[in-house]
């Protein structure tokens, strides 16, 4: 339990059973009365914003959570194994809690794992990923000024729009909040 | 180049060179024992390129941590040393305003034996003493001895609260009209704004006076559907469409939570959809040290000062009463307070009792207004921190 005065941006709270961080925390104390703090905090697990207000004098319940660095081993049926780098423990993460973001899971991945009540619920990328295409059309050279995509297949199945002059085999630079194409990496 | 002492660099000796930040400047003299790569203080006399100099020397890196906090820019280009020489002039002209309005400027201690016994409030201890919340107790007592209109710049202290909106410690402009009634100090507060923005270069964000003044049942019934603000919590509640908390039908709240809950809500969010308003007549058990409403004893003569906020929402800014006159009603209400205190475990404080003394020897009619300085500033200047307008915040001290 913590108190109102504790809420400061960041901190991480349970909120009708949900864990929420902090986004933004305003004390008021309008007219010489009841203090209270206004926020706007964020679902941890759906992502979404809310606006809620604590009287002074509530108690806040805190959230048991924790971000640990994990690596992508392989996945299993309806599961992604997850490695923690420091304890070498393993860890089952469900598909839905990666959602479409699977698509940038390639073998070694170190991603943040946010665990709550000590179970795995949410996968941060890293902003970029590399991955090599496997399949897509032959490059067309010299075209880089017209705009022009076409889809390529990486290495994990997921498809991304690439330029005309990109080919087969190449590895590219993604990014992951956008599931677009940045550009073109030596390896 | 003439001026101030400024931040530079010697960058050679044959012939003396320094730099600062408009550039390299050439001098004619500068003092030996200075060596090139120092830097130091650069307090350059002349003109042109015919410049001598002395140069404070310094250690390197300078500027260092405390230049760059005050030269540092925000998004709109502006330092804090910009905002603290705005928030100078504001506080020329406010001062300039009352002097010229025959105001007596005064100065009461900010080390107090009572902080007051307001239910809400917390107070900062000075050894067995405490830092004051408010000059109010002080300035009644010199209006009772016949000091006339009075008006005090000062810091105020209260515990727990820090935010955007505010510090611990924090500047007041009160003041205290002899004779006038809250209508005719509403009109005041608006002379104020008209004076500093008629001689202030900076565009102010507030439009010219006068401002709608807004009863507070008006503002329940308008932005928050509530017919009757005096109703019991739950209905205050239902009627403003907010879920009572917890399991009890009351949610555990008081009526004052409630009704504050209702406020924050719903009515501050856009009480200044079109600008600053007045909000008056607040409810009789929120009067504090403002008296009843003759015609009207279930109201306070009480109002508050509204402008919308640079963020959005709204910033309380003033905080103005038809002051009390009556000493036995002040104790009355002081002794409730004390009992609320004890009942919530909240510090109990000790009467003031020379101001209540002077309170039954009798005060002049008197309405009287507290404003948070810090806070138009911050509204003027547009910035959404108390700490942009603040010397030093306290977590830069």
């Amino acid at each position: 339990m913590a108190s109102t005065s504790d809420l400061k941006k960041n901190l991480k709270i349970l909120v009708d059973g949900d864990p929420y961080t902090v986004v933004e925390a305003q004390f008021v104390k309008p007219g010489k009365g009841t203090a209270f703090t206004k926020c706007r905090i964020k679902n941890l697990i759906t992502g979404s914003v809310l606006e809620r207000t604590w009287r002074s004098n509530e108690s806040i319940e805190l959230a048991n959570t924790e971000n640990r660095k994990m690596e992508f081993l392989y996945s299993e049926g309806e599961h992604f194994v997850f490695m923690d780098r420091e304890t070498y423990e393993q860890f089952h993460v469900e598909a839905e809690v990666l959602g479409d973001d699977s698509r940038w899971l390639i073998d070694n991945l170190v991603t943040d794992v946010l665990f709550f009540n000590e179970k795995p619920v949410g996968v941060e990328f890293p902003t970029f990923v590399e991955m090599q295409i496997v399949h897509c059309e032959p490059g067309v050279r010299g075209d880089t000024a017209t705009g022009a995509s076409k889809p390529a297949t990486l290495i994990t199945g997921a498809t991304v729009q690439v330029p005309l002059f990109v080919n087969e085999g190449e590895w590219l630079k993604i990014d992951t909040r956008t599931g677009e194409y940045v550009e073109r990496v030596k390896k | 180049m003439l001026g101030a002492p400024r931040p530079g660099r010697l960058v050679s000796r044959q012939p003396p060179l320094a730099e600062d930040a408009a550039g390299i400047v050439t001098l004619e003299h500068i003092h030996d024992d200075i060596q090139p790569g120092d830097w130091g203080w650069l307090h350059t006399t002349g003109e042109g390129t015919s410049l001598t100099a002395a140069v404070q020397k310094t250690a390197a890196p300078f500027p260092g941590e405390e230049w760059r906090r005050l030269h540092r820019t925000d998004p709109a280009g502006r330092s804090r040393l910009a905002a603290l020489r705005f928030r100078h002039r504001i506080m020329r002209r406010v001062r300039e305003f009352f002097d010229t309005r025959g105001y007596l400027e005064v100065e009461t201690p900010l080390r107090v034996p009572s902080p007051g016994v307001e239910t809400h409030l917390s107070a900062l201890s000075a050894d067995d003493w405490f830092l004051s919340p408010s000059p109010e107790f002080q300035m009644k007592r010199l209006l009772a001895g016949g000091a006339g209109s009075i008006y005090q710049i000062c810091r105020a202290f209260r515990r727990d609260e820090t935010g955007a909106r505010h510090n611990p410690e924090f500047t007041m402009l009160e003041w205290y009209a002899v004779g006038a009634d809250t209508t005719q100090l509403r009109a005041e507060v608006e002379a104020l704004i008209t004076y500093v923005q008629e001689r202030e270069d900076v565009p102010s964000p507030l439009p010219p006076p006068p401002y709608p003044r807004l009863p507070m049942a008006a503002a329940f019934a308008r932005f928050a559907g509530v017919t009757d603000m005096m109703a019991p919590a739950p209905v205050l509640l239902a009627q403003a469409g907010l879920p009572v908390p917890g399991d009890l039908p009351d949610g555990g709240l008081s009526w004052e939570e409630a009704f504050f809950t209702v406020f924050v809500e719903r009515i501050e969010p856009r009480l200044c959809e079109e600008g600053p308003v007045f909000l008056t007549q607040w409810p009789a058990p929120m009067a504090s040290l403002a008296r009843l409403i003759p015609e009207n004893p279930l109201v306070a003569d009480r109002f508050e000062f509204f402008a919308p906020a640079p963020g959005g929402g709204d910033l309380e800014i003033a905080n103005g009463f038809g002051e009390l006159l009556d000493g036995e009603l002040q104790r009355s209400r002081s002794l409730e307070d004390l009992a609320w205190r004890r009942a919530h475990g909240a510090p109990e404080y000790p009467l003031d009792e020379k101001f209540l003394q002077a309170l039954a020897e009798g005060m002049p009619p008197v309405s009287g207004i507290a404003l948070g300085l810090d806070r138009l500033v911050m509204l003027w200047w547009g910035a959404d921190h108390i700490r942009s307008v603040l010397t030093f915040a306290g977590d830069e001290l």
